[in-house]
């Protein structure tokens, strides 16, 4: 009788260890999945990033006395100028084309007198994720009008990248 | 019973182990969240400093008013045009721009700001002790 009851005690002891082990498991599994997805989104994030700041320096948009390039303060007259031809742009900024990235869109906002500029590539391909961060710029008008600006940064292609923040 | 006793102890080790990769885990996960957060607050608030400084006001750039304020005498309160202007470019209102004597901006009542931190040097334009002065934009 006492050797049935240890026996009975074992399998029920057994049944809730393996039933912790399962839980356990599935929680450590789902972790791991989470932490893959934030390695991709950290990537994207990273990527629009280091766009912002190559489009923040480059000389198809920011302001140029001849001699130098001012760093994050966009032209106006260069804005206007990309907006009516994007390739001006696109066609010096762009990603190699085997990289998972197809597109990448930039939307610059004065804050000022409400006054945006959009460019978009010529691409039309459906994307399946698409990361998007702001950051802050000035616009310049003449030498004695410099607006304060937002510059929103969207990058878009094939990958599924999930919204962790 | 020796069995028993083994397999119980086994199994405590195996929880313990995945106890423990359970936390690892979840922590390498904020980790990695962080990284990307840091890095673009501390750009951000890097670019909102420069946007600032780089912008105008009466057809003088910010850091000539900030100047002006600081050695003239009686100047106009500029504590409304900044922060104005920094609500416009940054994502928060819990920031705070400082220079060393005074607080230019102070953050909105009940945030303490002191994520991100960015600095810069302005030209005094009028002053004989001081040629420069550092000027602090702290975001939350």
């Amino acid at each position: 009788m006492k050797g049935l009851a240890l026996i009975f005690q074992a399998i029920i002891v057994g049944f809730f260890v393996i039933a912790i082990f399962l839980i356990l498991l599935g929680v450590v599994a789902g972790n791991i999945l989470d932490i893959r997805d934030a390695l991709e989104e950290n990537e994207q994030i990273t990527r629009t990033i280091n766009l912002a700041q190559v489009v923040l320096s480059s000389n198809e948009l920011c302001y140029s006395d001849g001699d130098h390039v001012y760093r994050g303060i966009f032209d106006r007259d260069k804005l206007e100028a990309v907006e009516s031809n994007p390739n001006i742009l696109f066609s010096r900024i762009r990603y190699p084309s085997d990289s998972d990235i197809d597109n990448y869109f930039i939307k610059i906002e004065d804050k000022e007198n409400s006054e945006s500029w959009e460019f978009k590539s010529e691409t039309s391909i459906i994307t399946t994720f698409s990361v998007s961060r702001k950051f802050p710029v000035a616009i310049r008008y003449s030498e004695d009008v410099v607006h304060v600006g937002v510059m929103e940064v969207k990058i878009s292609g094939e990958k599924i990248a999930l919204k962790l923040w | 019973m020796k069995g028993l006793i083994s397999l119980v102890t086994a199994a405590f080790a195996l929880l313990t182990v995945l106890t423990f990769a359970f936390f690892f885990a979840a922590n390498l996960r904020v980790q990695i969240i962080n990284v990307a957060k840091v890095e673009y607050g501390y750009h951000n608030t890097q670019s909102a400093l420069l946007t600032l400084l780089s912008s105008t006001y009466n057809q003088k750039s910010i850091s000539q008013v900030i100047g002006e304020y600081l050695t003239l005498p009686g100047y106009e309160d500029i504590e409304p045009i900044l922060r104005e202007k920094l609500n416009s470019i940054l994502e928060t209102e819990c920031y705070k721009l400082s220079l060393s004597s005074e607080d230019l901006v102070e953050p909105v009542s009940g945030c303490s700001p002191s994520k991100y931190k960015a600095t810069a040097k302005i030209i005094l334009p009028i002053n004989n002790q001081e040629f420069v002065e550092r000027l602090t934009l702290v975001v939350e």
